[in-house]
C-alpha cells in the first residue's frame, strides 16, 4: 500500500509545494492535478482530514457491521452468518482483483460479465454431457483465457480505446453464450463433485474463501514483486514513458486482460457450482459490484491508486452490506441503490481531482 | 549595452508625463520581478508601450518575454514591481480583470474548435440569444463586423474554422481577440506556425490595426518580420531587458547581438581530431514531417550539439533518430545495425533517449527506485520476479554517483526537477546504453543541477559513448558540445567545430546563416571538411 501521505509528511518543502504554473510543470509541458496536501498538517481540522482520508472507509464499514449487529444480535455477529457473507462475496472478490490489474495497466474491461456467462454455459454442457467435473472445468478456464487474450490483443492494437473494443466484446459473448444454451435455456448440473466445488468446505470453512484467497494473494504478489506486475503497473502510469523505456507494451497489455479473463472464468464456475445450474441472467448481475468494490478500494488506507487488498475489502463491504439488508428483509434493489450512493459519496470525498 | 545608453533609453514616459506634453504611454513596466522558485524568470523589467505603435518583443527562449506577457495578460502574478495602464496603477489578478483593462492575449496555439462555424469560434462564450436560443442572424452580423477588421470580410462566416488556412485561422484568433474591444493586443509568436509564404497576409492586418489606435505587442523569432514590423524593439536576455530601439536603428545584427548569449563565451572542449572508433549515427539526407534533407555523423566520444528555434525540427531529427518516429526518406544507421523501427528496438540496441521536458518520461505515483530500473528491469530480475535487493543496491550506486537528493522509495513527482532528470539519466546507465540521445537535458533545472549534468554529459564522452543534445540554448551547447549543428527550418545551416563559440550559433539560428565568425555555412566546405 502506498504510503503518498507519511511521505508528504517528511519531505521537503520543495517537494511538497509542486503547485501548478511553477517553471518545472511549465516544461513538464501538462498539468497534473496537485495530489498532496501543500503543507504538513498542523491544525486540529486538517489532521482529522488526514486520519478520515486513511482509515475512514474501514471506520465506515466497522460502523455499518455494528450497526446491523446491533438490530439482530442473534443473527448478524455469528459466525454462520459471516461464513456465508465472505461466501457470497467471493465472486465478486475473484472479479475485483481481476478487475484492479486490468485498471492498473490504465485500461477498462466492460466484457467480464459476458466472458463470465459464455465460461459458465460451456462448462456447465462439457459437465451434462460428460457427467465430469474437472476437465470441463478446465475447459472453462481456457475458454476464459481465451476470451482475455482476445480482448487484450483489440486493445493492444490501440485502434480503439478498451472501454468501447470490451463492451462490443462483450456483446459477442453474451449472444455465444445464449447460442450454447439453445437460446438462453437454464441449465441444471448434476455432477455431485462439480455442485462441490462451491459447496464443499475445508476446516469449516467453504472452498469458495479460499479460491478467493489464493487469486487476490497471487495478483498481489503478481502486482507486487513480477516484472510483469510492474510493467502493468508501469504502463498505468505513463505509457509513454514505459514504451520510450523499451518495454513491450503488446505483451503486457495481453497479459493483464489474460489475468481478468482466467478471473471472469473462476467467477463464472463458482456461480454455477452454487447455483447448481446456469441461467442466462448470470452475466447481468456480475457487472456493477467489481467494479463498485474496485473504485471503492482506493479510498481505503487512503491509497488512491487501484489495489489488491482495496478491491478484497471494497466487495466484502458490498458483501456485508447486502446481506445485513437481507437479513432486515429488505429487498434487494435497496442494497444496489445504497451500494451506488456510497461509492458516490466515496469519490467525491477523495482528495484527487480531474483537470479540464 | 552601456550605462549611457540605457539611462537614455529610460527617459521615455516618466519625463513626458512630468512636463505634460504627452499623454501617457498605453502600458507601462515598472521593475516587474518575477521567479519560479529558484529560476528568475524576470528580473526587473521596466519599459513603456505607447498608443498606436507595435513593439517588437525578441529574446531567446527562456528569456522570460512569455512570463512578462503573462504577467501582463493576468495569466501570472507578479512578485514585485508596477504596471501603469495610461499612467494609473493596475493589478491584474487575472486573465478576466486585464481583458476589461483592454488587454488581449493571442496566445500561439489556436485554440479553435474545427468543427464550429467561423462566427461560432469568434463570439464562443458570447453569443447573442434569446431565452437561450443562439440568434444566428445576430451572430452573423457580429462575426462580420469582426471579419472586415482582419480582411475576412470576403470569407463565409458559416464555414467550419477547420476548413480554413493557417493564415486564417491565425487572423481568426486575431479577430476573436478584437470581439473583447481591446486596447492592447498582446500577439504570441503569431508566425510560428504558418507557412514563410502566407505570413506576408498578417501584416497589413497588423498595420491598420496600429493605424486605428490599437496597441500590439509583437513577439516572434523571426527577426525579418521584427524589422518590418515594429515601430519599436525590445530585446530580452535572462529576464532582462538588452535593448530597447526605435524604428530606424533596428538591424538584424542589432538585434542578434541584444538577444544573444553572454558575448565572448568560448568553449573549453576540443575534439580529437581524428574520430575513432566505428561511427555511432550516420545520416544521409534524411527527411521527415519537418526534417528536409539531413545528413551528419556522430562518433564515438563526441558531443555533438544541436540548436534552432523552436520547431526548427530539433526534437524530431532526435524521434527518428531513437527509433520513435519514422523517416519519410534518406537513410539512416543508428549503431550499426540500421535505424531503430521501435523505441524497445531502440532501448535494446543500447539507446538512450530522454524527452523534451520530463513529463513523457516520468512515471508519477512510482517510487524513485521503480522509475530508475524500469528499462533495466530484467538485470534485476530473476524468473520472472523482480529482486528488491539487487534493485536497492544499484540505485543506491545511482544516487551516491549522481548526487540525486531523495529517499529511493519516494514517489518520483515529489522530487525537484534536477534529481527527476537525474533519475531519468540513471535509468538509461543502468542499460549501459551507448548512444545517448538527449533533448533539451537541462531546461528548467537549477543552476547547479543543470552543471551536474554537464559534467555527468562530458564524463559519458570521455568514456567514449556518444551523445547528441539539443538545446535552445547557445551556451549550454558551447559549454558541453564538441561539435554543433544549426538547424533551421528543418535543414542543417550551419556547422561548427570546436572550440565552439557563441556568437555565430546565435547568428546562425536567427538569421539561417552566420554574420562571419567560425561558421562554415556552406555544405560542401563542410562534407570536404569531414574525415
Amino acid at each position: 500500500m502506498s504510503d503518498l501521505e507519511n511521505i508528504v509528511g517528511i519531505s521537503e518543502p520543495r517537494a511538497a509545494k509542486g503547485s501548478a504554473g511553477s517553471g518545472e510543470q511549465a516544461t513538464g509541458g501538462q498539468i497534473e492535478p496537485t495530489r498532496f496536501h501543500a503543507t504538513v498538517p498542523t491544525s486540529r481540522g486538517a489532521v482529522l482530514r488526514r486520519f478520515l482520508g486513511r482509515y475512514g472507509t474501514l471506520i465506515g464499514f466497522a460502523i455499518m457491521f455494528g450497526a446491523f449487529s446491533a438490530v439482530r444480535p442473534d443473527v448478524f455477529p455469528t459466525w454462520v452468518s459471516i461464513r456465508s457473507i465472505i461466501d457470497l462475496a467471493a465472486p465478486v472478490i475473484v472479479l475485483a482483483v481481476g478487475l484492479t490489474v486490468v485498471l492498473n495497466a490504465g485500461e477498462f474491461d466492460l466484457a467480464f460479465p459476458g466472458a463470465a456467462a459464455l465460461v459458465s454455459v460451456v462448462t456447465v454442457q462439457a459437465s451434462a454431457s460428460l457427467n465430469q467435473w474437472a476437465v470441463p472445468i478446465l475447459v472453462g478456464l481456457v475458454v476464459g483465457v481465451v476470451t482475455g487474450l482476445i480482448g487484450g490483443a483489440l486493445v493492444a492494437m490501440r485502434r480503439a480505446g478498451s472501454f468501447i473494443v470490451t463492451i462490443a466484446l462483450s456483446a459477442v459473448w453474451t449472444a455465444l453464450s445464449f447460442s450454447l444454451s439453445h437460446g438462453g435455456l437454464t441449465i441444471p448440473v448434476h455432477n455431485e463433485t462439480y455442485l462441490n466445488v462451491a459447496f464443499g468446505r475445508a476446516l469449516g470453512i467453504p472452498f469458495t474463501v479460499y479460491y478467493a484467497a489464493a487469486l487476490a494473494l497471487a495478483i498481489y504478489a503478481m502486482l507486487r514483486w513480477t516484472v510483469f506486475g510492474r510493467y502493468v503497473r508501469a504502463i498505468g502510469s505513463n505509457p509513454t514513458a514505459t514504451r520510450l523505456s523499451g518495454v513491450n507494451m503488446s505483451i503486457t497489455r495481453v497479459g493483464a486482460f489474460t489475468v481478468m479473463g482466467f478471473c471472469a472464468a473462476a467467477a463464472g464456475v463458482i456461480i454455477t457450482s452454487r447455483a447448481g445450474q446456469y441461467s442466462p441472467q448470470l452475466g447481468g448481475g456480475l457487472f456493477i459490484p467489481p467494479f463498485v468494490a474496485v473504485f471503492f478500494g482506493t479510498s481505503v488506507l487512503g491509497a488512491r491508486t487501484f489495489n489488491v487488498f482495496g478491491s478484497v475489502v471494497g466487495a466484502l463491504f458490498i458483501g456485508v452490506l447486502q446481506s445485513g439488508l437481507n437479513i432486515l428483509g429488505a429487498s434487494g434493489w435497496l442494497g444496489d441503490g445504497i451500494i451506488g450512493v456510497t461509492l458516490i459519496v466515496t469519490l467525491m470525498l477523495g482528495t484527487g481531482r480531474k483537470a479540464d | 549595452m552601456s550605462g549611457n545608453e540605457l539611462a537614455s533609453e529610460r527617459r521615455g514616459s516618466a519625463d513626458a508625463e512630468a512636463d505634460g506634453s504627452a499623454p501617457p504611454p498605453l502600458v507601462e513596466f515598472v521593475d516587474i520581478r518575477k521567479a519560479f522558485a529558484s529560476v528568475v524568470a524576470v528580473d526587473g523589467v521596466s519599459f513603456d508601450i505607447p498608443c498606436g505603435q507595435i513593439v517588437g518583443l525578441v529574446g531567446a527562449n527562456g528569456a522570460g518575454k512569455s512570463t512578462l506577457m503573462n504577467i501582463l495578460a493576468g495569466v501570472i502574478t507578479p512578485d514585485g514591481g508596477q504596471i501603469l495602464l495610461h499612467g494609473r496603477e493596475v493589478h491584474l489578478r487575472n486573465p478576466r480583470t486585464a481583458l476589461h483593462a483592454g488587454i488581449a492575449f493571442v496566445p500561439q496555439e489556436l485554440n479553435l474548435v474545427p468543427d464550429m462555424s467561423v462566427a461560432e469560434n469568434l463570439l464562443l462564450g458570447q453569443f447573442p440569444s434569446r431565452a437561450g436560443v443562439v440568434r444566428g442572424g445576430s451572430l452573423r452580423e457580429r462575426a462580420r463586423e469582426l471579419m472586415v477588421r482582419v480582411s475576412l470580410e470576403k470569407m463565409d462566416p458559416n464555414r467550419p474554422a477547420g476548413a480554413l488556412s493557417p493564415v486564417e485561422q491565425r487572423l481568426l484568433t486575431i479577430a476573436r481577440a478584437l470581439a473583447h474591444d481591446p486596447q492592447l493586443l498582446i500577439l504570441d509568436e503569431p508566425s510560428a506556425t504558418l507557412p514563410a509564404d502566407t505570413v506576408e497576409h498578417l501584416f497589413p492586418v497588423l498595420t491598420a490595426l496600429a493605424n486605428s489606435g490599437h496597441s500590439l505587442v509583437y513577439i516572434s523569432h523571426r527577426l525579418q518580420e521584427i524589422k518590418r514590423l515594429s515601430d519599436r524593439v525590445v530585446a530580452m536576455r535572462d529576464g532582462r531587458v538588452t535593448g530597447r530601439v526605435e524604428r530606424d536603428a533596428v538591424t538584424i545584427e542589432g538585434m542578434v547581438e541584444l538577444v544573444g548569449g553572454q558575448p565572448g563565451r568560448r568553449g573549453t572542449s576540443t575534439l580529437s581530431s581524428r574520430r575513432k572508433g566505428k561511427v555511432a549515427v550516420a545520416a544521409r539526407d534524411l527527411h521527415g514531417s519537418r526534417i528536409r534533407g539531413v545528413s551528419f555523423e556522430v562518433y564515438p566520444g563526441e558531443i555533438v550539439g544541436l540548436t534552432g528555434l523552436q520547431g526548427s525540427g530539433r526534437s524530431e531529427l532526435l524521434r527518428m533518430i531513437a527509433g520513435v518516429q519514422h523517416y519519410a526518406h534518406g537513410s539512416l544507421d543508428v549503431l550499426g545495425g540500421g535505424p531503430c523501427r521501435s523505441p524497445r528496438e531502440a532501448a535494446r540496441r543500447g539507446v538512450a533517449y530522454i524527452t523534451e521536458g520530463r513529463g513523457p518520461m516520468l512515471l508519477r505515483g512510482m517510487s524513485v527506485t521503480e522509475n530508475a530500473t524500469v528499462a533495466a528491469l530484467h538485470s534485476f530480475s530473476g524468473r520472472g520476479f523482480t529482486s528488491g535487493r539487487k534493485e536497492r543496491s544499484a540505485v543506491g550506486r545511482l544516487a551516491q554517483q549522481l548526487s540525486i537528493k531523495g529517499d529511493p522509495n519516494q514517489p518520483i513527482q515529489t522530487l525537484s526537477g534536477g534529481n527527476q532528470q537525474k533519475v531519468l539519466i540513471g535509468r538509461w546507465m543502468l542499460t549501459g546504453a551507448s548512444l545517448w540521445i538527449l533533448d533539451e537535458p537541462t531546461a528548467g533545472i537549477d543552476v547547479h543541477a543543470r552543471e551536474e549534468i554537464h559534467r555527468l554529459i562530458r564524463d559519458f564522452a570521455d568514456r567514449g559513448l556518444a551523445v547528441i543534445m539539443a538545446s535552445a540554448e547557445p551556451e549550454e551547447i558551447v559549454s558541453v558540445c564538441t561539435h554543433a549543428f544549426v538547424i533551421v527550418e528543418g535543414a542543417i545551416s550551419a556547422e561548427c567545430t570546436a572550440p565552439l563559440a557563441v556568437e555565430p550559433l546565435v547568428a546562425a539560428c536567427y538569421v539561417g546563416h552566420d554574420l562571419g565568425g567560425q561558421v562554415d555555412a556552406d555544405r560542401s566546405l563542410r562534407d570536404g571538411m569531414a574525415p
